[in-house]
């Protein structure tokens, strides 16, 4: 079984007016992290999923989603 | 807000340094290397080459470690690594065992001096692990 991860990190991360230095100081990441996890190049761990929804205030469901399940 | 992060201009210029670093590093053994087969014999051009390339990965390896130094001090609470670079270290570590023993499978058949050897493996790891983990880290 194998989907495809999108997330809303972009979007999220615009509304708060953030840039993805600031998200990334905000969850202990490098900026290089935020940047390939929003282009999909990089598929974060739980615990840094969770720490993204927390730092963004949103539910982690909110943030990613499984685009397709095989 | 006060951000941590290393900017991205600071990064870029460690990361063209360290690139330097390695192919000098990889330059000056080759060099070596090459003398050693000749014979021991130093010709002008490949000890030009072999100073050259020591100066210049020793004079990198200075400028990373204190650049690396500097920018952890004015960024204190900047983040290096986390599990991203982790994981790329850990492929570009992959990437360098299967490229050492590629490296080797020509010295099945070749004899050349164990030291010669050491030297060719060495530099073969170095390379291939800075290199991949450039390359992983685009």
């Amino acid at each position: 079984m194998e989907g495809t991860l999108r997330n809303h990190i972009k979007l999220e991360r615009a509304r708060r007016n953030l840039t993805q230095e600031q998200l990334a100081d905000l969850a202990g990441v490098t900026r290089k992290t935020i940047n390939t996890i929003e282009t999909g190049r990089f598929v974060p761990s739980t615990i840094l999923a969770l720490t993204l929804a927390r730092v963004l205030g949103v539910r982690v469901e909110d943030l990613f989603e499984l685009d397709t399940i095989g | 807000m006060a951000t941590s992060v290393i900017s991205k201009s600071a990064s870029s210029v460690l990361r063209v340094v360290i690139a330097i670093t390695v192919i000098a590093y990889a330059i000056h053994t080759v060099s070596w290397i090459v003398h050693e087969l000749q014979g021991g014999e130093w010709v002008r051009w490949l000890e030009l080459t072999y100073l050259i390339a020591l100066i210049a990965w020793l004079g990198g390896f200075a400028v990373v470690f204190i650049v690396r130094r500097r920018l952890r001090r004015s960024v204190p609470r900047a983040t290096i690594s986390d599990e991203r670079t982790n994981l790329i270290f850990l492929r570009a570590h992959q990437v360098a065992v299967v490229t050492v023993m590629l490296a080797q499978i020509p010295f099945f058949y070749l004899a050349v001096p164990a030291q010669v050897l050491a030297q060719i493996t060495v530099t073969t790891a170095v390379t291939a692990l800075f290199a991949s983990f450039a390359w992983l880290d685009r």
